[in-house]
């Protein structure tokens, strides 16, 4: 029986084997199941789960005291799910369903939907055989055509009623503009994917886009649903609000102010921009076109830029403050310092003209500010020095950025220092020869009147987050001090005087004590001074003792008859500035002692129409108005300004002579004066020098005026005036 | 002669194994089921009936002496290499090949009932050349020839998997029945070269043979079963997702109530489910062991370790292929699997082992 006991040896064997190889078995089970368990886990889950995206919404942006500039709304979407895409055709007679899901099916249902939507039917049959869960249609899409979707997937044919399924509407918020082109180029714009692609909207949008959540669920490889799989829900996490330092009104009255002005000059384009210089927020900024971020794709990309921060421009003459206050914090000259001005001044081998031909003679350093004198500014920058010049221009921010919150903000340039040569620092010391930006523009004149500190501009006050929590507050920042206290009040005055007397008087607001500075500069086209483009400037502040705003308007290529940055540009900050500080609530002071001199100051232009050439200078001369002579004749056929305006008794009036002799009978048109406070006599006075009868009323100083000041009336014309005693001033 | 109760113990094990087929093929079964319409238990209900006719089956031959299994030898060895001819002729194919004869109520598959044929030849064979096995000629060879047109009809449907598990049942019945191992290693070594030359030919079971050793080359194609089949294994972790909470049955795994139901077994059950399985697999194997070395003549013990070789082999493939452990072939795990001809044939075979418990020495 060998034979059968090594038969039955083999098969203990066996069974040996068999022990060893299940246990083999065992133990790859629990390397698998317990040791590769994480992650094959992990990865089988990575295949099954698809996520169905939910979209943040996107903070708010709103301004200082809470009016939305850019808000969410729920926008209509369409969306596809591929795994669904059919048609069910339900027979109501014999109570059957069929569905159809074959490829002739899909290009009907893509036929069906393009016409909807007005959409090409190849792209949309794409998009629906791709092997996803999720796919989108249309991601912004107008309630028509939603309503007309709507109706086109389901109809009845044959009493057998017909249904396309897996073609769904949804819910996305998306950007809205309440206040569609008011701060547009500050606001940006959102994309369709509501992702930030200009202006704040791009630079904050790390806060303002949220975290986007998701429906996460388990599904097939078919890309159906598995009932029993987990299901997760990602919340998104909404995005902050931004509150800006920008004022609503200010930006208002800012735009409405530069779009008037861009229109009454022909200037190719316009900024503005106001700003508080005690701590640094810009509450208006505005370029002139506009756009309306809600139909951004309709306005050319240039409209949508933020000029003031992304461009640079050559400053002219408003540049001229920093060097006189180099100039006076490095003592090279003093209030009362004496200068000449031939018209104009030799450096080195070259002849810098004066922007007055003839130029301004004798003049002290005031003056010289007033009448915005190159050659003085020359001086005094040959005086400081290439190397004090450069540090007191870097000092004021030239050069480099000055950090506000908005993306592009270019660093201005200025010439490479080893390459400026005397005649560059005599240029450089009138604002040619550098290039800058509004924005540093302001920042600096903002350090002058504050009283030295150069500090860092910014557009958003404060990041709030969904639950209301503060998330980034800004704040007053210094960068560095550039002058003392001493320079910044001089100044100050220096300033006030250039819009009390010299070429900012069109700025001037009664009591309001506006100071400034003009600016007309040659653009440079392609690296060449042209003389036919210029840019026109004024930059100020206000109340000159106690700034409170610092404003700037450019006007950029005026095509007006007179271009001068005094005349056009200089009046717009003057009215920005009076709505503006009315809005603020500061009330004009007038001290007792002013008034007499403001009073002193003024002047009514008299009327000057038609007299004969003696006797429209003996009324002049009369008054004390100062006048200028303009063509040859014997009767005055034209003045500027009109009779009846008032004027500083340092303007002049212009006078014009008719070229062929004529005399100029009939009625002239002017502007009944202001008569309030004034006594008889000289009420009697003004009136007949203008052409006009009076009819007097009792006694004393003039209380109540009929036509009221400012209306216009005939020469001629008979004013009926009450006079009360007592209220004389 | 003695007469002993059957092994009681081992109908046990058998009838838990079947218990947790049904559960198994009900929940793996079910998102195909509902896929094509039917009822979520359609796969369940199905292997219930065929688990009652395997059950009866079990039973009858549990009653019929197995030394009247002698007589059918003969015709049962020719019935099935005709119903072998017969599928190639009739058979529609299915995911590219022809295993099944539409009979009516459920698909006959020939070549589960072959592996029955050669089991019974082979036991009538050894039992009556005893010592013969020893000679290459007698005891290899000439058997060799059946097993050989066997194998060649089943490669022609083709299904490469059942051939496997015919000519490893015949390598382990002459091992158990005392073959020379000289003769063995020298048909181990003709398996290697038929199956090199078999691979060599056919390029995508070479790039099979690959998947199984870095599943993660090609994870869209070759390596798509196993990967989904470590997936579930993965996800189940010690404790499993619960009964009827897998999710990689969901078309992830293509076979999920045929050849992959370990995987799905593994996922809702975990580690305790795949090692209960395995140990009852093991229990399966000592208790059939066990009756063939204590059976009383040569025949009875041939035909023991016969049908218990060919349950455990086939145990030990799939659950080899699923945990990535061999190449990929596909082979039904016994009595877990859906499919009525691997179940009835295998509660058929584990009757007769009952019958042969009962006369042991």
């Amino acid at each position: 029986m060998n034979y059968e006991v090594q038969s039955k040896k083999r098969i203990v064997w066996l069974l040996l084997i068999v022990l060893i190889i299940m246990g083999g078995l065992i133990l790859r089970s629990l390397y698998i199941q317990v040791f590769m368990a994480g992650w094959l886990k992990e990865a089988a889950e990575q295949q099954r789960f698809r996520a169905l995206p939910i979209v943040p919404r996107r903070g708010a942006i709103y301004d200082r005291s809470g009016n939305e500039f850019a808000t969410s709304i729920d926008g209509e979407c369409i969306y596809g799910l591929p795994a669904e895409v059919g048609i069910e055709i339900t027979d109501p007679e014999k109570k059957q369903v069929t569905d159809l899901k074959d490829a002739a099916t899909l290009k009907k249902i893509a036929q069906i939907v393009g016409g909807a939507l007005a959409m090409e039917p190849v792209q949309i049959e794409q998009v629906l055989s791709k092997r996803a869960s999720f796919v989108w249609i249309k991601r912004r899409a107008s309630f028509e055509e939603v309503d007309k979707l709507r109706k086109a997937l389901s109809w009845t044919e044959n009493a057998k009623r017909i249904e396309i399924h897996g073609i769904e509407v949804g819910q996305r918020p998306r950007r809205f503009y309440p206040q569609t082109f008011l701060g547009s180029q500050l606001i940006g714009i959102a994309g369709i994917d509501n992702q930030g692609l200009e202006g704040l909207e791009k630079h904050y949008e790390r806060n303002l886009a949220g975290v986007p959540g998701s429906d996460q669920a388990e599904f097939d490889t078919a890309g159906h649903y598995i009932p029993q799989g987990e299901r997760r829900y990602l919340a998104p996490v909404d995005g902050d609000s931004l509150y800006l330092t920008i004022d609503q009104n200010i930006q208002y009255i800012v735009e409405r102010e530069l779009e008037k002005a861009v229109h009454d000059t022909g200037s190719k384009r316009g900024m503005g921009i106001v700003a508080d210089p005690r701590n640094g927020e810009i509450l208006a900024i505005a370029g002139y076109p506009r756009f309306d971020p809600n139909e951004y794709s309709k306005y050319p990309s240039q409209s949508r830029r933020n000029p003031l921060v992304t461009d640079m421009y050559e400053p002219g003459s408003t540049f001229k403050v920093f060097t006189a206050a180099a100039a006076l914090e490095e003592g090279k000259v003093s209030l009362d310092s004496e200068f000449f001005d031939p018209g104009f001044i030799v450096v080195d081998d070259r002849r810098i003209k004066c922007w007055k031909a003839g130029g301004h003679g004798s003049q002290t350093f005031t003056e010289a500010v007033e009448n915005s004198c190159n050659p003085v500014f020359a001086t005094l920058a040959l005086r400081l020095g290439k190397d004090t010049l450069y540090k007191y221009i870097k000092a004021f921010g030239f050069g480099t950025i000055t950090g506000i919150d908005f993306p592009g903000e270019t660093p201005g340039r200025l010439q490479p220092f080893n390459q400026v040569k005397n005649v560059e620092v005599a240029n450089i010391g009138f604002g040619q020869g550098i290039a800058v930006t509004p924005i540093q523009m302001v920042m600096g004149v903002s350090a002058i009147a504050n009283g030295g500190s150069l500090l860092r501009p910014y557009l958003v006050k404060k990041i709030v987050s969904p639950g209301g929590k503060v998330v980034l507050e800004n704040k007053r920042q210094v960068i560095r001090e550039v002058v003392s206290k001493e320079t910044s009040e001089i100044m100050r005055d220096l300033m006030r005087s250039v819009v009390t007397n010299g070429s900012g008087v069109r700025a001037y607001l009664d009591g309001l004590r506006v100071a400034g500075k003009t600016g007309t500069a040659q653009k440079v086209v392609q690296g060449r001074r042209g003389y036919s483009q210029l840019i026109a400037s004024f930059i100020g502040f206000a109340p000159a003792d106690d700034p409170q705003l610092v404003g700037m308007v450019i006007l950029d290529e005026p095509s007006c008859p007179v271009k001068y940055g005094g005349v056009i540009a200089a009046p717009v900050v003057g009215g920005i500035f009076r709505d503006s500080l009315r809005y603020l609530g500061v009330k004009p002071v007038f001290e007792p002692q002013n008034l007499d001199k403001l009073n002193a100051e003024e002047v009514i232009v008299p009327n000057l129409l038609n007299r004969p050439i003696a006797e429209a200078l003996a009324i002049l001369q009369k008054n004390r108005v100062n006048y200028r002579l303009i063509g040859k004749g014997s009767y005055v056929y034209d003045q500027v300004p009109k009779p009846g305006i008032k004027i500083k008794r340092q303007a002049k009036v212009l006078i014009y002579f008719d070229p062929e002799e004529k005399y100029q009978s009939g009625k002239v048109k002017l502007l009944l004066p202001n008569l309030q406070g004034l006594s008889v006599a000289k009420v009697e006075q003004m009136l007949s020098e203008l052409g006009l009868n009076l009819k007097a009323l009792g006694n004393g100083a003039a209380t109540e005026q009929q036509p009221p000041a400012g209306t216009v009336v005939e020469s001629g014309s008979t004013i009926n005036v009450l006079f009360k005693p007592g209220s004389q001033k | 002669m003695k007469r002993n109760p059957h092994d009681l113990f081992l109908f046990m094990v058998v009838l838990t194994l079947v218990m947790i087929g049904l559960v198994m093929v009900s929940s793996a079964g079910a998102p195909e089921a509902l896929k094509n319409g039917w009822s979520v238990f359609h796969f369940g209900l199905k292997q219930l009936l065929f688990a009652g006719i395997g059950l009866v089956l079990m039973l009858i031959m549990m009653k019929v002496p197995y030394k009247t299994l002698k007589r059918t030898t003969i015709p049962i060895a020719v019935a099935a290499i005709f119903f072998l001819i017969l599928v190639l002729v009739v058979a529609e194919v299915t995911k590219g090949s022809r295993r099944w004869i539409n009979l009516g109520i459920f698909p006959f598959q020939p070549s589960e009932f072959a592996k029955l044929a050669m089991i019974l030849f082979l036991a009538h064979y050894y039992a009556e050349i005893k010592k013969g096995i020893g000679n290459f000629f007698i005891g290899i060879l000439l058997p060799g020839i059946y097993v050989a047109i066997i194998c060649l009809l089943i490669l022609m449907e083709p299904d490469l998997g059942t051939t496997i598990v015919i000519f490893g049942t015949f390598i382990m019945m002459l091992f158990a029945g005392g073959a020379k191992l000289m003769h063995l290693s020298i048909l181990g070594i003709f398996m290697v070269g038929v199956s090199f030359l078999e691979i060599r030919m056919k390029a995508y079971r070479f790039e099979r043979l690959i998947a199984f050793l870095n599943p993660w080359r090609d994870p869209q194609g070759t390596g798509w079963q196993i990967i989904q089949s470590l997936y579930a294994l993965g996800s189940g972790g010690p404790l499993g997702l619960g009964l009827g909470m897998g999710r990689q049955k969901f078309n992830y795994l293509p076979e999920a109530h045929t050849d992959y139901i370990f995987s799905i077994l593994g996922e809702e059950l975990g580690l305790l489910g795949t090692m209960t399985v395995i140990v009852l697999f093991f229990f399966l194997a000592w208790r059939g062991f066990k009756i063939a070395v204590s059976a009383k003549d040569a025949y009875a013990r041939m035909l023991a370790a016969g049908i218990t070789a060919y349950l455990i082999f086939q145990a030990i493939i799939n659950i080899g292929v699923v945990t990535s452990s061999l190449p990929v072939t596909g082979v039904p795990l016994p009595f877990l699997s859906y499919g009525g001809s691997s179940l009835l044939v295998s509660m058929f075979g584990v009757g007769i082992l009952l019958n042969i418990s009962k006369s042991v020495e």
